[in-house]
């Protein structure tokens, strides 16, 4: 693809894991992330691939654990009830050192909940989600350029560290429209696949498992897991920090209240007033020492997310009790409007230093 | 400059392919354009509706509150999303559908019998692209080349009868318009 075309960040996802390589897609319907599957559904077949609407979603994450262990590119997606069936398959892709690229379009919950655009799965999302001591790479994107861009990221962080990512995007972002390029990605790095079960005529057989029964064989295990998250905590994290440079009130959001905001920043900029965006692109690993750094100079946070409260606590982490932190939360269900968020940011401008 | 689009009607008189076909038009100008619909829970026969937003610098929300124009395809879409239409605002129908307009607006009112003119090209289902054409006419930045394009973009398999009956009733509206 060598020009710009219109599609809605499911289809740019769905488009751009093409483009990487991707030729397994193993999926079950949800709103609002059904383009995947539809978009994937007559592209799959024009390069070769394969697509299955699997006949759940635990079958799906598990037909993308059979592909993963062949070391093939391979991509699922959901939205948070199907995301949640899938828990014990990421935690297995987990414990098994698979690589495999998973995409949740966050609907409102808890439950079956509805179909409105949310936020509300971050905890599962950079917690972990499934058992264990594990973690996943989380990305969060805010337009649809940047969720093509993201998914072939997705693809060679997999790879690199035989880890499951996850794409973590508001349902807003998978149904909005917006001009995007996706071109093929170049691929810069070669990547290990003597772990991969390709048929083992005249070498050793390798084996896929997370049960380890033997002695220290967990342990082991769970050592290995950790110094690779310490890697990917030292090299991976990415944000966008937009004007925080020198800003007395950053506001902290991710995926498309990360781009309302950013709008508010250069509304507040011209009536004088020194607003930043700090935008994790990463939400695992969190930007925690970036964040702080703003502190230095920054006066007061506002964290402005579509869900209860999720965010704010890396928030929270990073800056500990240093620093006056605000909150403008959505509940699942209902739609964020842009006043909001200048309202509260009016309100805080008014109240500033008035902490006792 | 800053432009936001609300189109509105019944599921099925092709709300979202019309809005589509302006996103891609705006893309042909070389606008920063985001397109939102309504989606999943609507049917056949209810209300839908999709936003689309031009601007030269890129776009916050995706969402239209406030819209400079609203194309309304039915009377019942009149009435739930009359309220989106900002003060002094423009307001595009389907006279042929839409009988009873409200009192009291502050908004400049254009009417079009597409549905009518839809059914004298012998496919009541184009009247979507007469009420394009039409709006073309009253939209600043929008060239026809544009919107033939994107019509292409957005109908890249279809018939070449089809296509053309498609631009047929996009230059009806267009003619309508004056």
């Amino acid at each position: 693809m060598t020009e710009k075309i219109l599609l809605c960040g499911n289809e740019a996802i769905a488009e751009a894991a093409i483009q990487s390589g991707c030729r397994y897609y193993y999926g079950y319907p949800i709103t609002p992330q059904n383009e995947i599957s539809a978009y994937m559904s007559y592209r799959m077949p024009q390069v070769g691939g394969t697509f299955i609407q699997a006949e759940s979603e635990l079958a799906a994450i598990n037909m993308v654990y059979g592909t993963a262990t062949t070391g093939k590119r391979v991509l699922t997606s959901s939205s948070g009830p199907g995301i949640s069936l899938k828990q014990e398959g990421i935690s297995y892709l987990a414990g098994s050192e698979l690589p495999a690229v998973i995409v949740n379009v966050m609907r409102a919950g808890p439950g079956l909940g509805n179909i409105t655009p949310s936020q509300a799965d971050y905890f599962q999302a950079t917690r972990g989600g499934g058992h264990g001591d594990y973690r996943t790479i989380v990305l969060a994107p805010a337009s649809v350029q940047e969720s093509a861009d993201l998914t072939k990221r997705a693809f060679v962080l997999a790879d690199k560290y035989r880890i499951p990512v996850m794409l973590l995007l508001d349902g807003m972002q998978g149904q909005m429209r917006e001009p995007v390029l996706i071109e093929p990605l170049k691929e810069t790095e070669q990547f290990d696949k003597s772990w991969c079960l390709t048929g083992c005529k005249g070498r050793k057989p390798n084996i896929a498992r997370s049960l380890y029964l033997e002695d220290k064989a967990l342990p082991d295990l769970n050592e290995r897991l950790l110094k690779r998250y310490a890697e990917i905590e030292k090299r991976e994290i990415d944000v966008d920090q937009y004007k925080t440079g020198d800003a007395d009130i950053v506001i902290v959001a991710y995926g498309t209240p990360a781009r309302m905001c950013r709008s508010m920043v250069d509304l507040f900029r011209k009536k004088g007033v020194k607003v930043g965006l700090f935008r994790p692109i990463t939400l695992w690993p969190f930007p925690y020492d970036l964040l702080e750094k703003t502190s230095k100079h920054t006066q007061e946070y506002l964290v402005v997310e579509w869900s209860a409260g999720q965010l704010i606590e890396d928030v929270r982490l990073a800056l500990g009790k240093s620093k006056p932190i605000h909150f403008h939360g959505v509940l699942g269900g209902r739609l964020m409007k842009i006043n909001e968020v200048e309202s509260k940011l009016d309100s805080i401008i008014a109240n500033m230093g008035a902490h006792i | 400059m800053e432009y936001d689009l609300m189109i509105a009607g019944s599921g099925g008189q092709g709300i979202l392919a019309c809005g589509k076909i302006f996103a891609y038009a705006g893309m042909n100008e070389n606008l920063q354009v985001t397109y939102y619909p309504s989606y999943g829970a609507e049917v056949r026969g209810g209300t839908t509706r999709c936003g689309v937003r031009y601007s030269d610098v890129t776009i916050a929300s995706p969402i239209v509150d406030s819209a400079d124009a609203l194309i309304v395809f039915n009377e019942p879409s009149l009435r739930k999303y009359i309220s989106y239409l900002k003060h002094g605002g423009m307001l595009v129908c389907n006279s042929s559908l839409v009988h009873k307009l409200p009192h009291n607006g502050t908004y400049t009112v254009h009417q079009v019998p597409a549905t009518d003119i839809a059914i004298e090209l012998g496919n009541e289902k184009v009247c979507n692209m007469v009420m394009s054409g039409f709006f073309l006419n009253l939209m600043p930045r929008i060239s026809k080349q544009s919107l033939l394009k994107a019509m292409d973009e957005v109908f890249d398999d279809i018939k070449p009868a089809l296509k053309q009956l498609n631009q047929s009733a996009m230059e009806k509206g267009m003619e309508y318009a004056g």
